[in-house]
């Protein structure tokens, strides 16, 4: 039998058991070790940033120089010989993936999982056809594609710049589960295919811990058997509850926010407004294949913000949108989706300022 | 020899600084995070990962009347940041089962009152975010909008975790009373 409690009964009640767990301490380091393992970590700052580090990074610019050298002749040597360089294919490590898609597919994504997130261009590309494409948040002015937010892989000098951002953000996915759709099921949530063979639509846990940011997206992939015909990501959830890094896409507009009411000058220089067109459809920016679902399809709706609405909402509801400024990423120019704009160049200020808001 | 003694006079000082540092903010801060973190292991790491970056960040601080909540507001989101990452790393290792009842050791159960045992089970089932608003509120005495502040959440926000949290901590003592 249970009786109620009277409110002041039960906040005398959690007021006891909280000094109580608080004064549950008694195996935690004294604050002599703790002030010691800070000394330590703080000396050891010294060191590297005094005097005495300027002969260290001499030595290490010296057998960098060394490596780099030595690198050189070695390669030399094999071109030489004409022997090719060998690209290891990174071997996937995370858990197995759930869901319906055919092992044989759900194989494919675990190694463009892995290559995506160990930045091995050649053991990506090597997942796509030939005639394969993928979205790579944004538009490269190279790119031979004729739609938006697509790149093919045949642009194969593309690939690297686009790796080189995931590195700057230091980009990590982790596929949970992939289902397979049926085409129309597929159809209807992407409003596109190829004409691929297995339609494969994946929950992703995707992180950038330069960002300190994480959403949950939805990948889409399409293939022909078992080699990737199309690559694209969706916002799932901006903000996910269970998130492991601190802030999700609403984080990281307060801290635009913030850095604007603080430091404008900063802003101006590190953040890119995002812009967006004034009529689109709602839905995804890529076109039908396929003429005859094309011409069958219902028109999409319009967007519904205004000009300078710049939310949550707007930057997650479509594709279109995208940094004000395009910048360049290994000679390459780049022009950001509006998920995030901000020029690669300056991921150490970004984070720097990013880590100052957190703990602000 | 003159500089190497500067050099090493200035070492201490500032090793002593640092002790005095710690010294004047840990225990208090140790129990806010213990208050939070599943466990007094986390809790430490949070205090010394919080000192560590205050320490490093104190030049930055404009008055230094503020640095007790200054440091409360950092520890506080590190205990959360490390709850939920081990939170995340448990629920990964050992998807969870409903009715699965943790066995704690009896010398433990003993030592405990039984409103205390009610209430450690159903607080440990709390998010971070869920604790560490009952902490602050109800045990360190700081205002809800303070604890927004603190927590880097809406007020609202902050009312409804508590809301939450204590109808959670009531049904536990209700349920737990013969």
């Amino acid at each position: 039998m249970t009786d109620h409690l009277r409110d002041d009964q039960l906040d005398h009640d959690i007021r006891r058991f909280l000094a109580w767990r608080a004064e549950d301490i008694a195996e935690a380091p004294t604050a002599t070790e703790v002030a010691m393992g800070i000394r330590a970590r703080s000396a050891a700052r010294r060191v590297v940033l005094g005097i005495p580090s300027q002969l260290a990074w001499l030595l290490i610019a010296a057998l960098l120089a060394l490596g780099l050298i030595g690198a050189a002749v070695v390669g030399a040597n094999l071109l030489r010989d004409g022997r090719a360089l060998v690209v290891v294919d990174p071997t996937p490590t995370a858990a197995p993936i759930a869901g319906s898609l055919p092992a044989e597919q759900k194989a494919v994504i675990a190694r463009h999982v892995a290559a995506l997130n160990s930045r091995v261009a050649e053991a990506f590309v090597g997942v796509f056809a030939d005639d394969g494409a993928f979205n790579p948040r944004g538009d490269f002015a190279a790119s031979s594609s004729q739609f938006g937010r697509t790149l093919p892989i045949a642009d194969r000098a593309l690939v690297e710049p686009f790796m080189a951002i995931n590195e700057a953000w230091g980009f990590a996915g982790e596929v949970l589960t992939c289902d397979q759709l049926a085409r129309t099921e597929y159809a209807d949530l992407y409003r596109v295919y190829s004409e691929g063979d297995v339609y494969g639509h994946c929950a992703v846990k995707s992180q950038w811990p330069t960002l300190s940011l994480e959403m949950d997206e939805w990948w889409s992939f399409e293939f022909r058997g078992a080699i990737i015909l199309w690559w694209g990501q969706t916002v799932r959830d901006a903000d996910p509850l269970d998130r492991t890094l601190p802030l999700g896409l609403a984080g990281l507009l307060e801290w635009e926010a913030w850095l604007e009411s603080t430091d404008p000058d900063a802003a101006a220089r590190l953040l890119n407004p995002r812009v967006y067109p004034v009529t689109v459809p709602c839905r995804s920016g890529r076109v039908f294949t396929d003429e005859a679902h094309a011409t069958t399809a219902p028109p999409e709706p319009p967007c519904e913000f205004s000009a300078d609405d710049v939310d949550v909402e707007r930057i997650t509801s479509n594709d279109y949108g995208s940094g004000e400024s395009d910048w360049v990423i290994a000679g390459k120019r780049f022009h950001p989706s509006a998920l995030i704009p901000y020029d690669v160049a300056l991921a150490d200020e970004i984070q720097a300022s990013i880590e100052e808001f957190l703990v602000r | 020899v003159t500089v190497e003694r500067t050099v090493e006079a200035q070492r201490i000082q500032s090793d002593a600084a640092i002790a005095a540092f710690v010294a004047e903010h840990y225990d208090r801060l140790l129990r806010m995070a213990r208050l939070i973190c599943r466990d007094t292991s986390d809790a430490a790491d949070a205090v010394q990962i919080g000192l560590e970056h205050a320490w490093r960040r104190r030049t930055t601080l404009r008055d230094d009347a503020r640095i007790q909540p200054w440091l409360d507001r950092i520890v506080t989101r590190e205990a959360v940041r490390i709850s939920k990452s081990r939170q995340s790393w448990l629920s990964r290792l050992f998807t969870p089962r409903p009715g699965v009842t943790w066995i704690e050791p009896p010398d433990r159960q003993a030592s405990e009152p039984p409103t205390f045992v009610a209430l450690r089970a159903a607080f440990e089932r709390l998010s971070p975010e869920h604790r560490a608003v009952v902490a602050l509120h109800m045990h360190f005495g700081y205002s809800v909008a303070e604890t927004a502040l603190m927590v880097g959440a809406p007020e609202e926000t902050v009312r409804s975790r508590l809301r939450v949290a204590k109808q959670r901590l009531r049904h536990e003592l209700e349920e737990s009373r013969p």
